[in-house]
């Protein structure tokens, strides 16, 4: 283990609040993603035991209306694009070989004003009519003035704005530092993967938010200030707005996914002891999904029967060639490596092979007859949660397990780490896998309750009692993280035998990252060093990419 | 974790996935071609599952780690990638061909209708104009209003809303369509089998969404003018059916 060499730093809650560097602004971000996703995820299980049998009213039709709206605004904009904010924050300088982001302020605000979006979203449950209940999509003529007269629905249109302007912000900050804070010897194609798919996702953020910025600002003058964009009566279009929200939206679908697989194409390598396979495939679909992803909105408007189906469904189907590129290098990274089974790898297989049925799903709702019958009914709910957990919840839990003790020094605890993996399968699939079956059957999405007499009772019930696993088997997680924060650090600089920069440095890394860095000439510096280090006692060939001729060789790892 | 957990853990994933997405049976013509189709991509879909999730496990299962030994440091294989890019894209394209044929017969709309019904959607209930015959259906708050139709006529609808956007959805016609305020939708279903098939409203549209509720009956010719008959007779406006 490597000692600390800079000088003590100040832990004080002033120093959190006033920090600019980049590793504690990722871990802000991370701690109040995560925070988010709590939240939310209690409202998804009181949605849940509303749902359980049929005419209940364990919660009101209005407060349900908000709760499930409030749901999905915080996962999606506020856990799900944020935790890559936060994992990309921590990283990008480490991972290129830097001291800080390019413009360290710039980024204490994006994290200040996601903060701050989020808490001015929640705030609508304090007002007396409540907080936005028109879905997480906003549509209109619903959110307007005429139909959600609340403040409440005011407050999501600021908070929103908030954390699209952070993304914005952070998302310059991502792509100047790739750019042009790269050490000495780190190519572009030298990137890590969660590198790259950090910038092809800044450059999508770069597309997609401004629109639905322009979209929010739109709505705002609609409801305050007596415009009529949205207004069919006075001459406005309602379905403007789901053209400008899903030209953001189904982009946004892909921001949140690709950081996650970053993550499967950083923990996948390190726990194969191989090298990612087909690394330009591996960079270029995500390119081409990026691409696909900005032509694709108009799939969540099938049902509207205003937009060209075939297009729209052409190219939908498309994405899924890029997407299975990923899921076969990824498992044929693991074949013919030497497989350790730690918790970030459990994770990272998970998702393999959950997030593949999603896949598999949004193949299916990307044809517009079959869209006819699942759109807005449970089907797409099961679909929707399904590449969203199945990926960038279980990308993000491979990751904390991952890099928690390059953060803190410590490691997660392993044991509790496997209940929480296996009560997350086990809850997952019953919540969601019933769920596709209620909608195959036509049961609506955003319904308060049902009747007896649809016979969706039971099915309702078992996806609940998932619901209900999913809540108990993430408290072996919160146990987890509090038991680690009170061991002593004992994480070494390396402790995964990993690839990347980061790994050449203290857990934690100092307040500067690094105090010298190894030669880069492969996209595995790290690897390359051990390799080197080890070579010189076994007398092999000591070249940077040795590896390569090395077939089956004896290359022990330095510890 | 042991062998038999992971298993476990892959059989109840299957018998799941297996188990799950069946449709309704499907009661208009137009339904039978999405069901169909449907067959096809869920056959598909089962087929990628499950050569991904053999994938997978085989690759679990037989390359633990046992030893220091570092493994070859394949770093790709330009043939093999070459597989499995252009055999997805030939999958979807044949997927879209598929559905580009079936869009043919969902999408279409008759040219001699055997009734026209105007479908209006509002806070929180529906009105059917039947708008050749002088019969209109208007659903009263906490009923469930009921389109009458005859079996084997093609039905020709036009929708739209008074306030907000809903969704005309019949889950056994396996179709749904919004309905918009300012613009005006237009669709046919021919239904081929007598019954009452639920009915919902599919889009958000506040506080009474789930409320919503409607159904379609499917009755013989002559059942049906005995039915416009009645509506005829009992008012020019007639109210919610029970």
């Amino acid at each position: 283990m490597t000692a600390h060499a800079a000088a003590p730093e100040r832990t004080d809650f002033v120093s959190w609040v006033s920090t600019t560097d980049h590793k504690r602004i990722g871990i802000l971000y991370v701690a109040t993603a995560m925070a988010f996703f709590l939240v939310a995820g209690l409202m998804a299980e009181a949605i849940r035991i509303q749902l359980a049998r049929p005419d209940q009213s364990v919660v009101s039709a209005s407060l349900y209306d908000q709760l499930f709206t409030i749901h999905g605004t915080l996962m999606l904009l506020f856990f799900a694009t944020p935790i890559g904010s936060g994992f990309a924050n921590y990283l990008i300088p480490l991972q290129v070989g830097t001291a800080d982001m390019a413009f360290p302020r710039l980024n204490m605000l994006s994290y200040w004003l996601f903060l701050f979006g989020g808490i001015i979203v929640l705030l609508g449950f304090f007002t007396a009519s409540g907080a936005a209940a028109t879905g997480w999509t906003a549509y209109t003529p619903l959110a307007t003035d005429l139909y959600s007269a609340r403040p409440g629905m005011d407050l999501w249109i600021v908070g929103v704005a908030l954390v699209g302007i952070s993304s914005l912000m952070a998302a310059v900050n991502f792509i100047v530092t790739i750019y042009a804070r790269r050490a000495p010897g780190m190519t572009m194609l030298r990137l890590p993967l969660f590198t790259w798919a950090i910038l092809i996702t800044s450059t999508l953020i770069l597309f997609a938010f401004p629109p639905l910025t322009a979209a929010l600002a739109m709505l705002l003058i609609d409801r305050q200030f007596g415009g009529s964009f949205f207004n069919a009566a006075a001459g406005g279009d309602p379905i403007l707005w789901q053209h400008l929200f899903w030209f953001f939206g189904h982009p946004e679908v892909y921001i949140v996914i690709l950081p996650a697989f970053g993550i499967m194409s950083e923990v996948v390598p390190v726990f194969s002891r191989k090298p990612l396979f087909g690394y330009r495939a591996m960079v270029l679909s995500m390119v081409a999904i990026a691409a696909l992803s900005m032509a694709v909105w108009a799939h969540h408007m099938f049902t509207t029967g205003l937009v060209s189906l075939p297009f729209f469904s052409a190219l939908s189907l498309l994405i899924a060639v890029p997407t299975g590129i990923k899921i076969f290098n990824w498992i044929a990274t693991m074949w013919g490596g030497a497989l350790r089974f730690t918790v970030a790898m459990l994770w990272a297989i998970g998702l393999i092979y959950v997030f593949t049925i999603g896949g598999i799903t949004g193949v299916m709702v990307a044809s517009p007859p079959i869209d006819f019958q699942a759109q807005d009914s449970y089907f797409v709910v099961a679909h929707l949660h399904n590449v969203l957990i199945g990926g960038t919840v279980f990308a993000a839990f491979a990751g904390i397990y991952f890099w928690f003790p390059k953060m803190t020094g410590r490691f997660l605890s392993e044991r509790l780490g496997r209940i929480h993996f296996w009560a997350w399968i086990l809850g997952f699939t019953l919540t969601f896998v019933p769920q596709y079956q209620l909608g195959a059957e036509g049961m609506p999405r955003r319904v308060v309750t049902y009747s007896a007499s649809t016979g969706w009772d039971t099915l309702n019930l078992i996806s609940t009692v998932g619901a209900v696993i999913l809540f108990l088997g993430t408290i072996p997680f919160l146990v987890a993280f509090v038991l680690a924060m009170r061991a002593p650090r004992t994480a070494t600089d390396d402790p995964w035998e990993a690839n990347s920069l980061e790994w050449a440095t203290t857990s934690p890394p100092p307040h500067h990252n690094f105090g010298h860095l190894p030669p880069i000439r492969s996209e595995r510096p790290v690897f390359d060093a051990r390799l080197a280090a080890a070579g010189d006692t076994d007398g092999k060939d000591k070249g940077t990419r040795a590896a390569e001729g090395l077939a089956g060789a004896q290359g022990r790892a330095a510890p | 974790v042991t062998r038999p957990t992971r298993r476990f853990g892959a059989l109840l994933g299957l018998v799941a996935l297996t188990s799950a997405g069946c449709l309704p049976t499907p009661a208009t013509d137009e339904g039978r071609a999405t069901a169909d189709l449907y067959r096809v991509f869920f056959a598909g879909g089962v087929i990628v599952a499950g050569i991904v999730w053999v994938l997978a496990t085989v690759a679990m299962l037989r390359f633990r780690r046992r030893d220091d030994r570092l493994p070859d440091q394949v770093h790709g294989n330009q043939r093999l990638e070459l597989v499995w890019t252009a055999v997805p894209l030939l999958t979807v394209l044949v997927l879209f061909a598929l559905t580009y044929v079936t869009l043919q017969t969902v999408d279409a709309t008759s040219p001699q209708p055997g009734v026209r019904i105007h479908v209006t959607a509002f806070r929180w209930q529906w009105q059917f104009d039947y708008t050749d015959d002088g019969v209109s259906i208007v659903g009263l708050p906490g009923t469930q209003p009921e389109m009458v139709v005859p079996v084997g006529e093609p039905i020709h609808i036009t929708l739209d809303a008074a306030d907000v956007i809903h969704a005309f959805s019949v889950p056994q016609f396996l179709f749904k369509r919004d309905a918009i305020p300012g613009h005006t939708n237009t669709f046919d279903f021919l239904v081929n089998t007598p019954g009452t098939y639920p009915g919902y409203c599919a889009e958000f549209c506040g506080v009474q969404h789930a409320q919503m509720l409607f159904n379609v009956r499917g009755v013989s010719p002559a059942d049906y003018d005995q039915w416009l008959a009645t509506q005829r007779a009992a008012s020019p406006s007639a109210a919610a059916s029970p």
